[in-house]
């Protein structure tokens, strides 16, 4: 009973300090955050994918390809966890972010978890109303694997004066060889992503990124990456075992890849475009020793131009016709053991709209021509999606 | 930690008060500028601005969406209630940090009140959408409230 009154009594207390406070302006109440602690956002992007052929029937797929939320928690205005779970074609379940960012100041955060790496337009900007085409662009699949993340750690900032901002993490890699190969020809590093779901690590790797809001309207991106894959033999590999040291060390292929990215807004008219270039090292060893036909350069770049028709404002019905032509190539380059593979040397182009129903919510419809070197035959596929995202 | 400023209820923190002071410093070339408090909306509180005996025009302290979150803005007018500064004070999400960048605010300075365009009006702001398209929404609607809580 004496404890119950002494608890009410303290109640009473908070309640009259809590009252105290609650005098205080619009503003305080908007610098004080406290009603926004919790953010819950998400996207969803629903398919139809139908290939078209004169001589054969075709079935369409149609697909609920992701459905992600996003909860963020802001336990000061300097310290916010932010994570996306998400549901991929239905059945799959992956946690696609989840981090937390300190702010020492606007120019340097520390950022640690499990993080998107920054490599190009794509992998961190990947919600389907930010991007024209039903499917994400070839380039930032094939060559940058989004949505590409592992678990690691550094800093970004950003500098309201210049307008450039940057990122430098140290990342958990690609798995290049856990029994077998991870790594191939037709889609390059792509199978190797660890997606920190109980990842291993041999070798750390480093992901940098600075973007550039140089005028109002551009934007410049560089982007680069830097490490080598991951390999289970070296895990309890004993270091004075010189046999199985150079095994281990032939199941590991070198990355380097570098990415500059532009997007230019001017009036109803947006550009986009990217170019990425990863060299791979050692992978004439890798393939020898694995069996696998990996490359040893990837490339891959797109140009796109869209219009704007603001049919009723800037946010409502806004219909955005587009065209897009990729080439990414798996097997730029190859070691001497292999021969170049120029199914790998794909190019596409896509044709399409994009309608804006309201902001984060758009309906839309492509049409791609798909190619490759080996071939002088193209094969078509219409596309129609539904893209969300708050 | 709230050092009273001027009218009664109307507290600043000091850390605000530190970065409107950065803002009023430059753009005035003069320090101790105050700050009284006039009027106040759901998101807005307006101050007029004066050095010494000299008036030189008014102050919103106010705010806008993200895609996610507030983000919180200073404004200041001149006597004619017409956006002399943009600043973004107070920027919390992690993405769209690029609508405080100093030169893409610049496009508001002039504003009078006129509605603006985004892409059109205001260039587009590339990773920022939602940050961007809000305050050039919610910028000459402020602006006619000033107006209006001003011109009287």
């Amino acid at each position: 009973m004496k404890y119950k009154i002494l608890l009410l009594l303290l109640l009473a207390v908070f309640a009259g300090n809590a009252q105290e406070n609650n005098f205080s302006n619009a503003t305080n109440k908007l610098l004080s955050k406290t009603d926004e602690k919790i953010t819950i956002g998400g996207y969803a992007q629903i398919d139809y994918n139908q290939a078209i052929d004169n001589d054969t029937y075709q079935n369409g797929k149609l697909d609920v390809h992701r459905m992600v939320l996003l909860f963020g928690y802001n336990f000061s205005d300097k310290t916010q966890f932010v994570t996306e779970l998400e549901l991929e074609h239905v059945t799959e379940v992956y946690v696609e972010q989840a981090w937390i960012n300190h702010r020492i100041s606007n120019g340097l955060n520390f950022r640690g978890g499990l993080m998107l790496v920054p490599m190009g337009l794509i992998n961190e900007y990947h919600e389907p109303p930010t991007f024209n085409g039903v499917e994400r662009p070839s380039v930032d699949k094939y060559i940058v694997p989004t949505t590409w993340r592992e678990i690691g750690a550094g800093i970004n900032g950003y500098f309201s004066s210049t307008g450039i901002s940057y990122q430098a993490y140290l990342l958990n890699g690609f798995n290049g060889y856990n029994g077998s190969a991870k790594l191939g020809g037709k889609s390059g590093l792509r199978s190797g992503r660890q997606k920190g779901a109980e990842s291993y690590i041999s070798s750390p790797n480093l992901a940098l990124k600075a973007n550039w809001n140089a005028i109002p309207g551009l934007k410049i991106g560089v982007s680069g990456y830097f490490g080598k894959t991951q390999s289970t033999l070296y895990n309890e590999l004993n270091k004075n075992d010189a046999a199985a040291k150079a095994q281990a060390d032939s199941s590991v292929v070198g990355i380097s890849m570098l990415g500059i990215d532009g997007v230019y807004a001017i009036d109803n008219f947006e550009f986009r475009a990217q170019y990425i270039h990863a060299t791979l090292s050692n992978t004439k060893a890798y393939n020898r020793f694995t069996g696998s036909d990996v490359g040893s350069a990837l490339q891959g770049f797109y140009v796109e131009g869209a219009y704007n028709f603001k049919l009723k404002n800037e946010n409502e019905y806004v219909l955005s016709p587009f065209v897009r032509y990729e080439n990414y190539n798996t097997h730029l380059k190859v070691d001497d053991s292999l021969t170049l593979n120029d199914a790998y040397n794909r190019s596409e182009i896509t044709m399409g709209v994009t309608f804006q129903l309201s902001r984060g919510a758009v309906l839309k419809a492509d049409y791609q021509l798909l190619s490759n070197a080996a071939t002088t035959e193209s094969n078509t596929q219409l596309n129609l999606g539904i893209g969300i995202w708050f | 930690m709230l050092a009273q400023i001027n009218s009664g209820n109307h507290s600043i923190s000091e850390q605000l008060e530190r970065r409107i002071e950065k803002v009023l410093k430059p753009l005035y070339k003069t320090e101790n500028i105050n700050y009284e408090y006039i009027s106040g909306s759901e998101f807005t509180d307006l101050y007029t601005l004066q050095k010494d005996s000299l008036f030189l025009g008014y102050m919103a302290l106010t705010s806008s969406k993200g895609r996610l979150e507030r983000f919180n803005y200073v404004i200041v007018y001149s006597p004619e209630a017409c956006v002399l500064k943009v600043k973004v004070i107070q920027y919390n999400s992690t993405r769209g940090t690029e609508v405080t960048a100093k030169r893409w605010l610049k496009q508001f300075e002039g504003n009078c009140g006129d509605s603006l365009i985004y892409g059109k009006d205001i260039q587009a702001l590339s990773g920022a959408t939602y940050s961007a398209t809000s305050i050039t929404e919610d910028i000459p609607i402020v602006t006619q409230w000033v107006k209006e809580n001003t011109m009287k």
